[in-house]
């Protein structure tokens, strides 16, 4: 997992690539380089850390085409001289790459053998010395020779000595090209280069690419093709901060916003039905739901699958992506939901392939216009999130539960009035949202209160369990904080033993029928003198009485509890890891979309 | 912190830098800042701040400091860094709202040498600042309208001002003072010891500093009490041309300006007459009456048989059928029930312990829920999450978070 940009033109290319790798810090962030083409030979700067250490480093040799990388390690520990990009033995060349060369060993130990040096660790160094190998087929030749011999995901760039032509590659791993003016930028993602062009060409499985500043050539499989040019959809403003100090807490914020965003021209007051763009499915009837990601969209498949399951007598089932390895042959009758922020989750879409191959029919929930889930799926389903920049998820999140409550209530329509109060409920719930966000200052209170301890217990009761893992997910990620969501009736078969005085407890307590025995398992806990905040919808004497802290939120129908109180807990957690001090939109060793299995 | 001057290829004269002032709450507007600045108040169907924003932009100045306080994050969600106006935003937050100076002083430390600095609840005109920004020293924009007791007045002679005068005991002087401002960094070393801007001016004069009057009579507004807001939103439409970006069904008739914006949907037999408004995403209809003056804000539902004049509904607000709201303001995300009416008439509000008479319908904050079957007698402000049952008649106001059965 790692970004890459490249640029070719007429101006500089050093200041447009470093812009380039600030914008994708995002994918890694423990080292970065970038290499400039010279009449003399290729000329490498590279720092550990951030971009910002980069930036202070002196520029060796001044150029118009170049390469970039910043860096999350998966081969190779994080330092200055495994850090791309790579040189080969003469400097003629250098490469930067993200992905995964599985037959790096034997690559490495045949170079060796025929005399390269090697002078890093990572697996992408075999790419630099393979293309040095086939010089004699010229800049593109040599790409494609290398790439036969490699197996494993990339999206690669090179660029070469007293030369403006970069060429790229891609297997699996993103890649899309940004068509200026008299220039042209290769980057892992669209936000990198989304200042210099909104024209972006996005690259094909397999495809090699020579860019020269007017001209791109594609190849795949040694003919030329051709790829169309789109115009991308990003709101530049999401790339400030606008006023505030973290991009997870602006984005928090954008919330209400999102979920109008997102059910904006898909529900009607007069058309009893659900406006999604989904192909005509051959069957009409499902027999069976399989909902699948990772990380948070894990968690919003699960609470998906709690709504859908309520109205449909059908198997609905919510999975780990990594964890699906095999799924057996069915009808088109199945259908997969894939969900994926970025598009590019490797476990996803590997997942999602593996049911498409099995005969389901199958969609892609996704943030990123034309991403590559939305190539392997038979329909799209998009969050309109917009560009989210901080590594932990928040709006993405929402806005993948309100796509698969659409899903739910597309494919199996409730009664009409309880229909008709569902869309009401939707309409009103960015204002609900914005309203949790209108109590930020005490749950800034309960975060900052948080951050003094070691660990943090969730209780809850069904779908809010979701809620609670998602919850402690964002605690774990940006405060660093040790959190376990834990079951109410499941304390006393275990948990229990671990609440002290020392272990701060936040409730999640709807007003439903759960409520009474929430209630219950907050006295339990409340013996062993822990302190207690509930999140709560509902006015209830003796809650007062049993715990130290209650935060009410706006009332509104149970299934929309997860994502009301999410938003408080992201708050929470987000205030707790300011209080600790962390880099909250990069948590230590996290990266974004997760290309790497 | 950029003290130094411009680069010399500009006129050292030439204003690239604006400061709004948009921390407080806007007290005089009752229930409708209970959840939002007065800044963020739409008109015409923008928030009253996107015009000073827009203004600035079409005079070239790009480089904007807000002074953000009481509901910040608002401000900050809607206008971002800038980016969709073609200008630089940047934030500063005060943190208590000590005063118009107090507030200018939070942004010291991104204030060019000379720059202006406005008001951000007031609407201001692109050429009104053109006028401000030509000024070739520092400059008060005054205007014949700022008049009455909640406006400071200016004493002006041939031209430069003897002094600001913050409470007028009575209507001697002509000229008011609007708050808006061309200034240089020099007035920071006064607001060390001031809290009000008007103040610190004063004592720049008397210590020899020229202040120019810049007069405009039409190029400023503003709305201090909730009736005010209707006549400005009257006045924004006024300016509009028809354009229909949305979907009108068969048999709907639109005349006048009209705009419908993108995404929304006009059922048929619906009635419009402009000047109206009508945000993205809306479902209007069928066989809806719109009256002019009347601003529909985004993502609103207007159930069938439902007539509006004169009024401003907020985003996301819905509406049943067989309603009636007439010069009435809905706050953004209020659900109202069918056979709600909301009629016009004299009246009294009591605002900032005084009472006031004027002549307007209800007066309905953010999150209100309104059942079916309820009459609101007029000047009636409801406040933010309140909720009003089946067939009631609302005689007084109502608090907010308050249940009414």
């Amino acid at each position: 997992m790692c970004g890459i940009v490249g640029y070719t033109g007429y101006r500089k290319a050093y200041p447009i690539l470093l812009d380039a790798l600030t914008q994708l810090e995002y994918r890694g962030y423990d080292s970065c380089g970038i290499a400039i083409s010279t009449p003399e030979g290729v000329r490498v700067t590279k720092s550990i850390g951030f971009v910002e250490q980069l930036e202070k480093m002196p520029v060796i040799g001044e150029g118009s085409s170049g390469v970039g990388h910043t860096r999350w390690a998966t081969t190779g520990k994080p330092d200055e001289i495994n850090a791309h990009p790579h040189s080969g033995c003469r400097e003629q060349l250098a490469i930067v790459h993200n992905g995964d060369i599985t037959n790096f060993y034997e690559l490495r130990q045949r170079l060796l053998a025929s005399g390269h040096v090697f002078r890093s660790e990572t697996d992408s160094e075999v790419f630099a010395h393979l293309i040095e190998d086939f010089a004699s087929h010229g800049p593109v030749g040599s790409v494609v020779h290398a790439i036969g011999e490699v197996v494993g995901s990339f999206a690669l760039a090179v660029v070469f000595r007293d030369s403006d032509q970069i060429v790229v590659a891609r297997r699996e791993s993103p890649l899309v090209i940004g068509v200026g003016e008299g220039e042209m930028f290769v980057a892992s993602d669209v936000p990198a280069i989304i200042n210099h062009t909104q024209k972006m060409m996005y690259l094909e499985d397999g495809d090699v690419a020579a860019i020269s500043p007017t001209n791109v050539e594609i190849f795949h499989n040694e003919v030329r093709v051709s790829r169309s040019v789109h115009p991308v959809s990003w709101r530049p403003e999401d790339r400030g901060l606008a006023g505030y100090e973290h991009f997870f807490l602006k984005e928090v914020h954008q919330q209400p916003k999102v979920i109008l965003d997102t059910i904006a021209g898909r529900i009607s007051s007069t058309d009893p039905g659900i406006t999604l763009d989904l192909p005509p499915f051959p069957s009409d009837e499902f027999a069976q739901i399989f909902i699948a990601g990772a990380g948070s969209a894990f968690h919003a498949a699960l609470i998906g699958q709690h709504f859908i399951s309520q109205y449909s007598a059908v198997n609905v089932s919510a999975n780990i992506a990594s964890e699906i390895s095999n799924i057996r042959p069915a009808s088109r009758n199945h259908l997969g939901v894939f969900i994926t922020q970025s598009g590019e989750t490797a476990d996803t879409l590997y997942a999602s392939r593996l049911a498409r191959n099995a005969g389901y029919s199958t969609i892609g929930l996704t943030n990123t216009v034309d991403s590559s889930i939305t190539r392997v799926t038979d329909g799209t389903i998009y969050t309109n999130a917009g560009l989210e920049i901080s590594v932990a998820a928040s709006k993405s999140f929402t806005a993948q539960i309100i796509d698969l409550y659409l899903l739910g209530l597309h494919l199996f329509p409730p009664p009409i009035n309880r229909f008709h109060e569902l869309l009401t409920g939707l309409r009103l719930l960015p204002a609900k949202a914005h309203q949790v966000l209108g109590q930020g200052a005490q749950l800034k209170t309960i975060g900052t209160k948080l951050a003094r301890h070691q660990s943090a217990y969730l209780v809850s009761k069904g779908v809010n369990h979701t809620t609670a893992l998602e919850g402690s997910l964002k605690l774990k990620e940006m405060a660093y904080l040790h959190a376990e969501a834990l079951l109410a009736g499941e304390l006393k078969h275990g948990p229990l033993a671990m609440v002290t005085k020392e272990s701060p407890i936040i409730v999640l307590a709807p007003g439903d029928e759960t409520f009474e025995r929430v209630l219950q398992s907050i006295k339990e806990v409340r013996a062993r003198g822990a302190s207690i905040t509930v999140l709560t919808d509902t006015h209830d004497d003796s809650l007062e009485s049993l715990v130290d802290e209650i935060v009410y939120l706006p009332s509104a129908d149970s299934c929309f509890f997860p994502i009301l109180s999410t938003i408080a807990l992201q708050l929470i957690s987000y205030y707790c890891a300011l209080e600790r001090g962390y880099p909250i939109d990069r948590p230590r060793n996290l990266a974004k979309s997760v290309t790497v299995f | 912190m950029t003290h130094s001057p411009k680069s010399t290829s500009q006129n050292p004269h030439t204003i690239t830098q604006a400061i709004i002032l948009a921390a407080g709450k806007g007290e005089r507007l009752g229930v409708l800042t209970y959840m939002r600045p007065k800044v963020m108040l739409p008109v015409g169907n923008k928030p009253i701040v996107e015009y000073i924003v827009e203004a600035l932009a079409a005079n070239g100045i790009r480089d904007i400091v807000l002074v953000v306080g009481y509901h910040r994050e608002l401000i900050q969600d809607y206008l971002g860094s800038g980016e969709r106006f073609g200008v630089n935003l940047r934030y500063v937050a005060q943190e208590h709202q000590l005063g118009t100076g107090h507030a200018l002083s939070t942004a010291e430390d991104f204030a060019n040498q000379r720059f202006l600095v406005l008001p951000g609840d007031n609407i201001v005109t692109a050429s009104a600042i053109q006028d401000l920004v030509n000024a070739e020293e520092n400059a008060i924009l005054v205007t014949d309208q700022a008049r009455g007791e909640q406006y400071g007045a200016v004493d002006v002679k041939l031209g430069k001002v003897v002094e600001l005068i913050e409470k007028p005991h009575e209507q001697t002087h002509p000229w008011g003072n609007t708050g808006g401002y061309l200034l240089s960094h020099q007035i920071f070393m006064y607001l060390s010891q001031e809290f009000e801007l008007p103040t610190a001016i004063n004592h720049m004069i008397r210590d020899g500093a020229t202040f120019v009057a810049c007069e405009t009579t039409t190029g400023w507004f503003d709305a201090v009490y909730p009736w005010d807001l209707l006549k400005l939103n009257g006045l924004a439409l006024a300016a509009t041309a028809a354009a229909c970006m949305g979907e009108c069904e068969p048999g709907v008739t639109l005349k006048g300006a009209v705009t419908i914006h993108p995404g929304s949907v006009i059922r048929a037999n619906s009635y419009i007459v402009g000047p109206v408004t009508i945000g993205e995403g809306c479902e209007i209809g069928p066989g809806t009456v719109i009256y002019p003056y009347t601003s529909v804000g985004s993502n609103v539902v207007i159930e069938s048989f439902t007539q509006l004049r004169n009024s401003i509904i907020g985003d996301m607000v819905q509406i049943g059928s067989h309603s009636h709201l007439t010069d009435t303001i809905v706050g953004a995300a209020s659900s109202i029930g069918s056979n709600f009416m909301a009629t016009t008439g004299n009246t009294q509000i009591s605002l900032g312990g005084k009472y006031l008479s004027t002549h307007m319908g209800a007066i309905i904050s953010e999150n209100v829920t309104i059942g079916s079957h309820v009459s609101v007698r007029p000047g009636t402000m409801i406040g933010s999450q309140a909720q009003i049952g089946d067939m009631t008649y609302l005689q007084h106001d109502v608090p907010e978070s308050t249940h009414v059965i």
